[in-house]
């Protein structure tokens, strides 16, 4: 492969695990400053506050408070080291099992609060 | 072969039972009673730039496997879609108010009782069909039913037009009278012809459906077919709306008004499938609109999101239907006048036109997402055409329509 932009080509991507279950879009980029280094792409990061953050950082603020509060325990954001990440053609493969991360703990309590409740979810 | 031919037929019958939802049918129904023939060219504009974008989505589905939405997010980043997207799931609820009471008023005019009374339980049926159903159940189910919107098409015919006076209308001329009114209903017609949920929700179900490259011929005869015939049932609606109210000098106020523009095909009977079309054609919609909203949600925050799984298995997008199909209908609850509320979502509809359509444009002319399928020069010159005018009308005609009443 040529080129990669990390704007166009990976922030925002569709992310993926081993076993193609959807985990997010990338909300964000961590990139580590080296001494005497060039920068590094250490992670890519998952998680609605980080996503806020880039809309505007006060949003950013309320919405990490509001996770911290009833969050279902994913009040920071959930990075993923760079190394665990493979490119497909459009999207991002992680070699992680979507259910061992914190990023489906939204999910995981909707459903067993909410969902399995209603008559007919299952 | 066999099987290409049946997705085709399949595809078209569908897009015409589905084509009719609230606002064709109130935009249609006050464009003939106040301007006779003379808007037939609204509804064929707004046509032909739905065949164009309802191809394109199916296209950008087929090819990179990602739906509108997945690939705006994708491709200009959240800061950029933040607008569109806003601006779409706001007008999304508003559509799926109006189509919820349009369901609700079809049941008033059969039942006697006010629509508000029957938002909530309507509501509930559209939940309940969204909880149990498939994707297949919810596109092709209600859309077999919307085939008795067929009835206008025969009912235009029933009352014999004078043709040469419909072709007229082919052509825009200027109105005699009731100026700022006459562009108003212009651009009602194209924001309801074009309206951005019908073809965000084409691309998700290209997704549902598995879509590939192998596609794009059932995709161009579904977009062209399905849409160009489904258009027919807009223009009987308009032409029995003009020969039925306007030499009388009707006005449509009311849905009660239009329920009669059957009756004279049609007799007592007439009013029944007045009833029955509206009850479906908007029930079909709001499904439609439902799903889009959670497909949307789901799709731009990256969720997973299928109408073909149980609820169990995407929670995060079963619940956001269930939120927005309640919201919307609180709406009706408070007894916001339907007709009022679904003119007014029209025309705001082709006001926000260019800021959703403009980046889907720039996407279909992506090389990552669409390779050698990328639009062409007559794709891109049409849509940036119709749009273009579509935005002009709207910002000269609704403060006019406001101002005027």
């Amino acid at each position: 492969m040529g080129e990669l932009h990390l704007i166009r080509d990976v922030l925002d991507e569709q992310v993926i695990d081993r076993r193609k279950r959807k985990m997010g879009k990338v909300d964000g980029l961590i990139i580590v400053l080296r001494k005497d280094q060039p920068p590094r792409l250490a992670y890519i990061e998952l998680g609605m506050s980080t996503l806020a953050h880039r809309l505007h950082p006060r949003l950013g603020d309320w919405v990490e408070a509001l996770g911290r509060k009833w969050g279902a325990r994913q009040g920071t954001p959930f990075r993923v080291p760079w190394s665990k990440v493979h490119l497909l053609q459009l999207d991002l493969k992680v070699d992680l099992d979507a259910d061992e991360t914190p990023v489906l703990n939204w999910e995981k309590w909707l459903n067993q609060h909410v969902i399995k409740r209603i008559p007919g979810s299952g | 072969m066999r099987k290409k031919a049946f997705e085709i037929t399949l595809g078209i019958v569908t897009s015409i039972g589905g084509f009719l939802d609230v606002g064709a049918i109130a935009t249609a129904a006050q464009a003939g009673a106040a301007f006779g023939f003379q808007l037939v060219w609204a509804i064929l504009l707004g046509t032909i730039c739905v065949i164009f974008l309802v191809e394109m989505s199916g296209r950008l589905a087929a090819v990179s496997k990602h739906t509108l939405v997945d690939a705006l997010r994708e491709r200009f980043g959240v800061n950029f879609c933040l607008v569109p997207f806003t601006a779409e799931l706001f007008v999304d609820v508003l559509v799926l108010a109006a189509e919820i009471g349009g369901v609700c008023l079809a049941l008033q005019l059969i039942t006697g009782i006010s629509f508000p009374w029957w938002a909530l339980p309507v509501a509930f049926l559209l939940w309940l069909l969204l909880w149990k159903g498939t994707f297949e159940i919810i596109e092709n189910g209600t859309s077999f039913f919307g085939l008795i919107t067929l009835c206008f098409v025969v009912a235009a015919f029933v009352l014999h037009p004078l043709w040469k006076l419909f072709g007229a209308g082919v052509l825009p001329s200027l109105p005699t009278h009731d100026k700022a009114h006459y562009w108003f209903i212009a651009v009602a017609i194209l924001g309801a012809l074009i309206s951005p949920y019908l073809f965000y929700f084409y691309s998700s179900g290209a997704i549902e459906d598995k879509w590939g490259k192998g596609h794009l011929v059932v995709n161009r005869a579904i977009a062209g077919l399905g849409m160009g015939f489904g258009s027919l049932v807009s223009l009987g609606v308009l032409v029995v709306s003009a020969l039925v109210f306007q030499p009388r000098g009707l006005q449509v106020d009311a849905y009660e008004q239009a329920a009669l523009m059957l009756t004279e095909s049609f007799g007592y009977w007439g009013f029944i499938f007045f009833a029955v079309s509206l009850g479906i054609a908007c029930f079909g919609a709001a499904l439609e609109v439902s799903l889009n909203l959670a497909y949307g949600t789901a799709q731009a925050l990256g969720w997973n999101w299928s109408e073909n799984e149980h609820p169990t298995q995407d929670a995060r997008f079963s619940a956001s239907y269930t939120v927005f199909v309640f919201a919307a209908s609180l709406l009706m609850v408070i007894g916001i006048d339907p007709l009022k509320l679904t003119l007014f979502t029209m025309a705001l509809t082709a006001v926000i036109l260019p800021l959703v359509i403009i980046p889907f444009l720039i996407l279909m002319n992506d090389e990552r997402y669409l390779g050698k399928h990328r639009n062409g020069w007559i794709s891109n010159g049409v849509i940036l055409f119709i749009i273009g005018l579509a935005f002009v009308l709207a910002i000269v005609a609704i403060p006019l329509e406001i101002i005027g009443g």
